[in-house]
């Protein structure tokens, strides 16, 4: 098949679109978990409404969180892109590099202690 | 020659769980990078395939568990309040209060913990996807460079991830150990 600059995804006989939804929404989940993590260190308010498993404090939210929204990212990608495939592969690969990113960013600590955390 | 409950249950986390994180990466890394079809044979595919798929699971599972018992055992009594007016002395048995009641050694919460304990959660995650494409993709993934460079990445990074929370946990049980 021709190389497209077009991202979006088009139906082929094989496809690879539920191979970049798993990926990209693992990539979504783990940014998702950094970012609720900075909203967390940042605000007394939002890391006690995190606590949902008192002993562990709110890392127990964080994580629970990030899973839910990991898994919804997941389930919504898939159902969109199953069938599908991409013709320009770069958009997905680099859309999910750069959450991998934020991801391991935004869970440092000297990174949300710019904010207060 | 024994251990307490805590120290078995660190133990597990650490030196079994996390580690065999650790160890299983190596062979999912190799089966993976060597997955090309210009490089293997289709005999020499599958049984690549059928390592980076148990690899990978492996390295999932063990993940997950790591950080179900790091999170929901170990961490509460890692970061316990001791009661009011406890003696220095007594602060022995709550890791976190004893890292912070000296300048010397907070940082090891502080940066340390506070690290290990958000980056190690990434870790599962990025297996468990790695893990699923590699079995739903197993027949077409060494002809797919994209898809294979992706994964590689991904499971890089859980890899550094994981290691960051195994080298932190190490050397904050050195300091103020779980017992």
């Amino acid at each position: 098949m021709e190389q497209s600059t077009d991202a979006r995804p088009v139906s082929l006989e094989s496809p690879d679109g539920p191979a970049w939804a798993a990926l990209l929404a693992a990539s979504i989940g783990a940014a998702a978990f950094g970012l609720i993590t900075d909203a967390s260190e940042c605000s007394a308010r939002v890391s006690r409404s995190l606590q949902w498993y008192r002993p562990a404090g709110a890392l127990s939210g964080v994580a629970i969180g990030a899973i839910v929204i990991w898994v919804v990212a997941w389930v919504a990608l898939h159902v969109r892109w199953r069938g599908m495939s991409f013709q320009n592969r770069r958009t997905p690969m680099s859309a999910i590099l750069l959450l991998a990113l934020v991801a391991l960013v935004t869970t440092f600590p000297p990174f949300y202690e710019l904010f207060g955390g | 020659m024994t251990l307490t409950t805590r120290e078995l249950w660190t133990s597990l986390h650490g030196m079994i769980l996390g580690a065999g994180f650790l160890l299983a990466f190596t062979g999912s890394f190799a089966s993976l990078w060597g997955l090309r079809a210009e490089w293997v044979t289709p005999a020499g595919m599958a049984a690549r395939s059928r390592c980076l798929i148990a690899g990978t699971w492996g390295m999932a599972i063990l993940a997950w568990l790591t950080v179900g018992v790091g999170t929901f055992v170990i961490y509460p009594w890692y970061r316990a309040a001791p009661p009011r007016d406890s003696a220095p002395s007594a602060l022995v048995a709550y890791p976190k209060a004893l890292l912070m009641s000296k300048p010397q050694t907070a940082d090891w919460h502080e940066f340390g913990m506070e690290w290990k304990e958000h980056i190690g959660w990434l870790a599962p995650i990025f297996a468990t996807a790695v893990a699923v494409v590699a079995t739903g993709y197993r027949r077409t993934l060494a002809s797919d460079a994209r898809i294979r460079q992706t994964m590689l990445i991904l499971l890089t990074v859980a890899f550094f991830c994981a290691g960051v929370a195994g080298w932190f946990g190490a050397f904050i049980n050195k300091v103020a150990p779980v017992r």
